[in-house]
């Protein structure tokens, strides 16, 4: 397990496709390890671009501070 | 024992194991909301600009796990920030050694005795955390189960569980307890978010899904357990190990196979991260609908966030990222209709038909029932009540979930899937691997998930949607 974590995997991390994915996700402030949604780094809300007529429940005091 | 067995009544006249669950899980969400609201922020306290993750909650720094590291495991010690952490980290091990005292203090048994063990289940709990850690590990989405699981079946089948160790192996209440505060999370109010097209295509697929696959794999592939088929059912249609460790103990299926499904859903969900964002763009999909099939069929919720990003990105497009995480939280947000609709199916039909029926069919079904589902359901009622009373409450809610009950949460689950480990034999987990039909059952359930989901998100995100304006 040492030699996987200590020198394998570090290796890997360079890797230029991972070390690409892994910029992506620290640049957007994903978490991908995230099992449920409040271990998300940002709350999933109601996009703004979303009308209201369709959507079924509402942020209940303000709407536009949403974001 | 099976961990997510029931316990039998404590020989002393201790609480039911579920009823520890649930007064220990219980009473820490009411602790935190109390503590939680006294400290409310006197300015904005209903801002969501003002406190974009909820009201700040104290007891946030008291629990805390290792951040991602990459070449160094002291890495895990700092955060983001560069701020420390190992006090925080030390205090969620003592939360975890103080939830296995109650437990065992509960149910009247030993607590010095449970003491030294509950200490080194803590350490490994940690240990796994850090493998979880790990840079490469955490952004491939191979989450703390399956490291959890991995170290202790690497101590149980090599060095053997001490026997200073056994009266702390207890997998089964750590779970039930992390699932009662997990309840605080599960908000219904969250189910509607995303309005009409979001329930559509996480309501109407994903229990189609549920339940042809469970009935595929009983009664097509005959696969003689069927907690095995309604576990990896769950994972895959619902939200991967979230779903599987819920709906697992709500129709007590076994260690091995609550570690199967698990592994075949990491599996997959790392594979569809990477190839669904291209190939949603190869094939010309709408971005939208490309976000919602993501929220609808990957399996982990960090994933759908990692694969909306990657498609947003690629397309300069924040939407699919959006429409993904959304559709996935109202997913998220069924597990615990789902586990309670699991829990009474399985003691009022499945378990009915095992064994014969002495009594009543009511008071047969509630004596096999889980009872600490019902302390799971009544904190996601409490905190969704309260969270729909207003922007404070809401806030309120967040912020001791987010805080507080979440961490701990993952730091119960961490240490009942090391238990886990350490009670499994590797020649018990052989028969469930090698018949190959758990496999072909999650494939063909996947392949029913992908295009029902697509089907649905074509015809509520890329029709219905457009009727109501569009961005």
């Amino acid at each position: 397990m040492a030699v996987i974590w200590l020198g394998l995997l570090p290796r890997l991390a360079h890797w230029p496709p991972v070390a690409d994915h892994v910029r992506r996700m620290e640049q957007g402030g994903v978490n991908p390890a995230a099992m449920f949604y409040t271990e998300l780094e940002r709350l999933p809300l109601r996009p703004d671009w979303v009308p209201s007529q369709i959507a079924l429940w509402q942020w209940p005091a303000a709407p536009r501070e949403r974001r | 024992m099976d961990p997510l067995a029931a316990a039998g009544p404590s020989p002393r006249g201790g609480w039911h194991e579920d009823t520890a669950a649930i007064l220990v899980g219980a009473g820490l969400v009411a602790l935190a909301l109390a503590i939680g609201w006294g400290a409310r922020p006197d300015a904005d306290p209903g801002s969501r600009k003002a406190h974009p993750k909820g009201w700040p909650n104290p007891l946030t720094r008291s629990i805390d796990k290792p951040q991602t590291w990459e070449s160094s495991p002291a890495g895990a010690l700092i955060d983001k920030g560069g701020k420390p952490v190992t006090v925080p980290i030390l205090l969620g091990m003592t939360w975890v050694v103080g939830v296995i005292v109650a437990g065992t203090a509960l149910r009247r048994k030993g607590v010095a005795a449970a003491l030294p063990g509950a200490l080194a289940l803590a350490l490994l709990g940690g240990l796994a955390y850090l493998l979880a850690a790990q840079k490469v590990i955490h952004y491939y989405n191979l989450e703390y189960p399956l490291w959890a699981l991995l170290v202790g079946l690497v101590i149980g089948n090599t060095v053997g569980v001490p026997r200073w160790l056994a009266p702390s192996l207890q997998g089964e209440y750590l779970i039930k307890t992390g699932l009662v505060l997990f309840g605080a999370e599960v908000l219904f109010s969250r189910l509607l978010e995303l309005g009409l097209p979001g329930l559509l295509t996480s309501w109407v697929v994903t229990p189609i899904v549920l339940v042809a696959t469970y009935l595929f794999g009983v009664h097509g592939l005959r696969i003689p357990s069927r907690s095995l088929c309604m576990v990896i059912s769950a994972d895959m249609s619902v939200c991967g190990v979230s779903a599987a460790i819920a709906t697992g103990a709500a129709c007590r299926a076994r260690k091995e196979e609550l570690s199967l499904a698990i592994g075949l859903s990491l599996a997959f969900t790392a594979l569809m991260m990477v190839v669904m964002p291209p190939f949603i763009q190869w094939a010309g999909i709408d971005p939208i609908v490309g976000g919602a099939w993501l929220g609808g069929t990957i399996d982990a919720t960090g994933a759908v966030a990692a694969a909306g990003e990657i498609l947003g990105r690629d397309l300069g497009d924040k939407r699919p990222a959006e429409v993904a995480t959304t559709v996935k939280m109202i997913q998220n947000s069924m597990i615990g209709l789902i586990a309670f609709a699991v829990a009474v199916y399985w003691s009022g039909w499945v378990d009915r038909t095992a064994t014969p029926v002495r009594r009543s069919l009511a008071a047969e079904a509630w004596d096999r029932f889980p009872k600490f589902i019902l302390g799971f359901v009544a904190t996601s009622i409490v905190c969704s009540w309260l969270f729909t009373r207003g922007a404070e409450g809401a806030l309120w809610v967040d912020g001791v979930t987010n805080g507080f009950t979440g961490r701990l949460r993952g730091w119960l689950f961490c240490t009942g899937f090391v238990c886990m480990g350490l009670q499994t034999v590797f020649r018990e987990l052989a028969p469930v691997f090698v018949s190959g039909r758990p496999l072909v059952l999650y494939v063909l359930g996947q392949v029913l998930n992908l295009a029902l989901s697509l089907a649905m998100a074509t015809l509520t995100f890329g029709w219905l949607f457009r009727q109501g304006g569009g961005p």
